[in-house]
């Protein structure tokens, strides 16, 4: 059998340019290419126009967003200056261990079951969770992401939301996909 | 068959030409994440009913934080990268991963990582588990990671590999890393969906699968797959090429087929999930003695289990997991072999095992710091059976039920918002030797929230098995003791920006009591294990990975290591110094490219001689996954490369050759 030539020492170097190349289209930046993150914070700012909270309703609207830095940054973004019905809005990115009194909004983008469940139970007062693991509603979350045909989509589990005193909106319910 | 040698490589300019691989490509990454981070178009004033309606270009994928913060360097493989890079089983996602490397002998396939990949070793130094359940058989407490795996490939949700000791969790085989599969679930599947695939080397392959989601949230998804392929047509081995008939070749004799059956239903906070797999490969290497060129030689294996899981809150701030299990594993292998006489005798080798397993796991957060695991695990084993007969009757008859028990405890503790302390032990007791306690602790480091600097120490064991323990007759006055291993290691993670991830790590380690196989005397006749061998190695990795929004993704690794014979000094066969993988994603149209090209460094066979290092280049094209009808084609291998992986001891080939060029494609079709 004919000896190959030395590949490894031609494809090392050529593998590397490739690399560098193909991270190459990434120097133009992205143009008017929407990502999940953007359209989830977006929608995490409407559910929040969509559902009542008891008691007084003063006081700034904290969404805390949990194991997903990232995410925590796009909120941010996504809703600095605006508020809903007077109430200022803040975002609150929750460290692993921190509790979530004093939010309304807990997105969790934690992915372990057993993280999910911990986080779930530190929770004592009405508080809007939205989540993405496939048993988050399971779990007794209230509102769930997926993705369908490359859109966000949501689910609701109306049934959570009214366990813990929070009133959704028929018009956000109607909106949800099952 | 000639094996070219290199010339050595030294170690200094390798370690300088790994660092000026990774470099530019982290320059790169990091110019490209500072060029990506524009303002967010302004989705928050746009109504809900339009949201619903953006076309996202595809899932941004996040670096979990649970991966940051792990005591151990992890690397995820999602079931996107699974299709994009067109891995075909559990032995190609393993390869792509930074450090492993895999040997195939045309039976079964086996996988190394740091520099350790004992020849015949049957992957007993890695836990392999499917949703949390343990697959290393009781008997030879071997992972399949081949067509042997029990689960469809395309069912795998994502492979989570956690390297490092994982038996102050885990107990046994979890010694160099701990290998989790996680499956898909009903509603992630959602509907109907058939497949069918074709390749190179008489493959052919087809599954069909149903997932449902119902109103109350309850999940359910069956899953059957069936596999054969001829092999490989004609395999020339000049070790056995003593003229006529076969003059070496092995015609029609590399034939594979396999089929599963798996299942999950999990409503509420349970979970029932069963799978039964059925893998029957011919050997044409004449491996263990036996007669050349025969085509009964062939090697079955069966597994089947049950497993019910609870997971939730249980009250006062605890949680809890439960699980029960029943496991099933059967071995058949014929061998063909030579006593003397004119027609081969077949000896047959049987191993039957039943198992009932049960394990509890309770969380609970004190003092708002500490995060405190306590479990417990008990394995049941009714039946260890192995036999064996050949035409004089019984040769082998061994029965040895036995009980495994397990407990162990961890503490994570958030000293500060930057300070991450892990500790843990685990006491796990077995018949055969008593007791052994294996312990755990790991510092992580937070400095800013893209930095993780792990500093790491743990030990692990591997228990000799049954097979090991009382299949051989000169074990009858012999006893075996668990394998240790200690290892050392600091990681350093930096996520550069939410797309780009880079680490380095360097570990040290050493496992002692290695359970080895003996002969009493030069006819192999009476073979024996015995804890003989100590193996020590260090070495360092690195890693870039960058994804972007686009689906555009590239991967780097290199993987540099050096593992010696602990007494003599003498490297060790089969181990790699260096491991270079690529991967590249890139999205062209609506289909991916998947591009993967891995490089395995010279290795030493059993006999000490070196096998030259190996590039492998891997071309898929795949079409979106959700459309009713999508595709896979695949070419492996592409430059047709001519490539080796060392022998056992089993065979009397030093180095078996391993496949050229070949292609599969697939069709799926979604109802």
């Amino acid at each position: 059998m004919p000896p190959p030539a030395e590949i490894s020492r031609i494809l090392r170097p050529a593998l590397l340019v490739l690399a560098m190349a193909i991270a190459f289209p990434a120097w133009q930046g992205e143009a008017g290419q929407v990502s999940d993150a953007q359209v989830k914070a977006a929608f995490l700012f409407n559910f929040a126009k969509f559902v009542q909270w008891p008691g007084p309703t003063d006081g700034p609207l904290v969404i805390a967003i949990a194991g997903d830095d990232y995410f925590a940054e796009i909120v941010t973004q996504t809703i600095r200056g605006r508020n809903i019905n007077g109430r200022e809005l803040t975002a609150r990115r929750l460290a692993t261990g921190d509790d979530p009194a004093g939010c309304q909004v807990l997105f969790v983008g934690l992915t372990r079951p057993s993280d999910v469940a911990d986080l779930m139970q530190r929770i004592h007062q009405p508080m809007l969770t939205v989540g993405e693991t496939v048993q988050f509603l399971r779990d007794g979350g209230m509102v769930r992401f997926y993705l369908e045909n490359n859109r966000v989509r949501f689910e609701i589990s109306q049934k959570n939301a009214l366990a813990a005193g929070l009133k959704v909106s028929a018009e956000l319910l109607a909106f949800a996909a099952r | 068959m000639e094996f070219h040698v290199t010339m050595s490589s030294v170690a200094l300019s390798n370690a300088i030409r790994a660092l000026a691989f990774t470099v530019p490509v982290c320059l790169t990454a990091a110019v490209a994440a500072a060029q990506t981070t524009r303002p967010a178009p302004d989705l928050s004033t746009m109504s809900l009913e339009d949201l619903l309606t953006v076309e996202v270009v595809s899932a941004a994928s996040k670096f979990p934080q649970e991966v940051k913060e792990a005591p151990a360097s992890v690397t995820v493989v999602t079931s996107d990268e699974i299709r994009r890079y067109g891995h075909r089983t559990l032995a190609d996602i393993l390869r792509s991963v930074r450090g492993f490397y895999t040997t195939y002998d045309r039976n079964y396939a086996y996988v190394g990582m740091r520099g350790f990949g004992r020849p015949g070793d049957y992957n007993t130094r890695v836990l392999l588990l499917v949703d949390g359940h343990r697959l290393n058989d009781p008997i030879y407490d071997m992972a399949p990671i081949g067509t042997d795996f029990p689960i469809d490939v395309a069912l795998i949700q994502r492979v989570e590999v956690v390297r490092g000791p994982g038996s102050s969790l885990y107990g046994t085989n979890a010694v160099f890393a701990v290998i989790n599969v996680v499956t898909r679930t009903g509603a992630q599947l959602n509907g109907v969906r058939a497949e069918i695939s074709g390749g190179s080397l008489g493959t052919r392959a087809g599954s069909v699968s149903v997932g449902q989601l119902f109103g109350d949230g309850r999940e359910l998804l069956l899953a059957g797959s069936i596999y054969a392929a001829s092999g490989a047509k004609s395999l020339y081995y000049p070790e056995y090429d003593h003229g006529a008939p076969a003059y070496g070749v092995a015609t029609g004799l590399d034939h594979d087929d396999s089929k599963n059956l798996f299942g999950s239903w999990a409503v509420g906070h349970f979970t029932l999930a069963g799978a039964v797999a059925s893998r029957g490969k011919q050997v044409p290497t004449a491996a263990f003695d036996s007669v050349f060129g025969d085509d009964r030689l062939k090697e079955t294996d069966n597994r089947a289990y049950l497993n019910a899981t609870y997971e939730g809150a249980v009250g006062h701030g605890w949680s809890l997991t439960g699980r029960l299990a029943y496991d099933y594993y059967g071995y058949e292998g014929v061998f063909p072999t030579d006593y003397g006489e004119p027609e081969p005798v077949l000896w047959l080798d049987h191993a039957r095992s039943h198992m009932a397993s049960g394990e509890i796991t309770l969380r609970r957060r004190f003092a708002r710091s500490h995060l405190v695991t306590v479990g417990s695990e008990v394995r049941r084993q009714f039946e260890n059976s192995m036999s064996a007969e050949d035409n004089t009757g019984s040769v082998v008859d061994v029965q040895r039920p036995g009980t495994i028990l397990g407990a162990y405890v961890q503490d994570e503790v958030r000293v500060f918002p930057w300070l991450l302390l892990n500790a843990g032990a685990r006491v796990d007791r077995y018949p055969t030797f008593g007791t052994r306690a294996t312990p755990r602790a790991a510092v992580v480091l937070l400095p800013r929230t893209q930095t993780a600097i792990k500093i790491l120490y743990g030990r692990a064991f591997r228990a000799p098995n049954p097979y090991e323990l009382y299949y051989y007759f000169a074990m009858k006055d012999r006893t075996l003791g668990p394998e240790e291993v200690r290892n050392t290691e600091v990681v350093w993670e930096e996520y550069i920006s939410s797309r780009v991830r880079t680490s380095v790590s360097a570990f040290d380690y050493r496992v002692d009591e290695i359970i080895e196989q003996s002969a009493l005397d030069d006819t192999g006749a009476d073979l024996y294990f015995r804890n003989a061998g100590s193996v020590e190695g260090s070495g360092v990795e690195a890693e870039v990975e960058v994804k972007l929004a686009r689906g555009l993704s590239s991967r780097l690794s290199h993987a540099y290591v050096r593992a010696h014979n602990a007494v003599s000094g003498v490297a060790v066969s089969n181990s790699p110094h260096q491991l270079t993988k690529l991967g590249l994603q890139i999205p062209a149209g609506v289909f991916f490219l998947g591009i993967e090209g891995q490089y395995v460094g010279e290795r030493l066979t059993l006999a000490g001689e070196p096998l030259k290092g190996s590039v492998v280049s891997n071309l898929v094209l795949t079409s979106p996954p959700a459309r009713r009808f999508s595709f896979t084609l695949g070419l492996y291998n592409v430059f047709n490369h001519s490539y080796w992986d060392p022998g056992a001891e089993e065979h009397v080939q030093q180095a078996i050759a391993q496949d050229g060029r070949t292609a599969r494609a697939r069709i799926r079709v979604r109802f």
